[in-house]
């Protein structure tokens, strides 16, 4: 797990953690939509203190579908009046995404992917040219890439990591 | 070693509930080897230790990740529709110990002192 040996090591100062999710929902035979895991994520963060002025500074890892959840969430707080949430949108300093389909995998490859019992719900969340595809990322855009692109050059700002 | 051992003997477990006395690796394996039955000291490995994230816990319990040479006969013995299995404490001073394979939530698996902790 180099999120565990490897990066505290190399990044001074910083704490690992690691979010995992369950798109089944919990004695029940119902899937989790995207929405639905992109909740779960913001309920998870106010749990554990990130609306708290005390908070740090946040970078997020993100690997395929939780590239999505992660967008979502982003999206949800960046479209929130709760002044809690803001507070956890302002510790974002940003996101890091490995292999994930920002604009949707055809069905049949997700379905290699799930095997048996595919999520359908999921299925069709991150399907190409599904609702969820062809919104969320367009708002992930217009929310985020905006404050990536500030600065007084006008140039897009990388995402800083003392590696 | 037959093919479900070398399985076990690849999974990554989470050990949550620790008390907040263990300090080092080697704590958490001594406290598992005392509470599992026939788990040798030796075919422990704890790769992480860490503060709870639960900012209600004064002090915070700590979470560990864990892998064993040989599954332990509690896992061993439950492990067809169980993901989560808890590890009874020999006291009443002492919690018990929850294992599990699922990782559901957050798991923080270092800690930064807080004069040096600048970000996550």
């Amino acid at each position: 797990m180099w999120i565990r040996d490897g990066l505290p090591k190399h990044l001074q100062h910083s704490r690992a953690v690691l979010y995992g999710y369950e798109s089944k929902l919990r004695d029940s035979q119902s899937f989790q939509t995207i929405p639905d895991l992109a909740k779960g994520l913001i309920n998870q963060l106010e749990a554990y203190g990130w609306t708290l002025p005390s908070a740090k500074p946040v970078a997020f890892l993100a690997h395929s579908l939780g590239g999505l959840v992660l967008k979502e969430s982003l999206v949800q707080l960046a479209e929130s009046r709760n002044r809690p949430y803001k507070n956890i949108l302002e510790t974002v300093q940003g996101v890091v995404f490995f292999g994930v389909p920002h604009l949707g995998m055809e069905r049949a490859h997700f379905r290699t992917i799930v095997k048996s019992d595919p999520d359908e719900a999921l299925v069709d969340d991150i399907a190409r040219n599904s609702t969820l595809s062809s919104q969320a990322q367009p708002g992930f855009l217009r929310y985020f890439f905006g404050t990536l692109n500030s600065g007084a050059s006008g140039h897009s700002r990388p995402l800083s990591l003392p590696l | 070693m037959n093919h479900n051992q070398t399985m076990w003997a690849k999974k990554v477990f989470r050990l949550r509930g620790l008390p907040n006395t263990i300090t080092t690796l080697e704590g958490v394996a001594s406290l598992l080897c005392s509470l599992l039955d026939s788990t040798p000291l030796d075919t422990i490995h704890v790769f992480s230790l860490a503060a709870s994230l639960n900012i209600h816990e004064n002090p915070p319990s700590k979470v560990a990740t864990v892998m064993f040479d040989k599954v332990p006969s509690v896992i061993r013995d439950d492990h067809e529709y169980n993901n989560e299995w808890l590890v009874s404490a020999t006291t009443d001073t002492e919690g018990d110990l929850t294992l599990d394979t699922h990782f559901l939530g957050m798991t923080p698996l270092n800690d930064s002192h807080p004069d040096e902790h600048l970000y996550e």
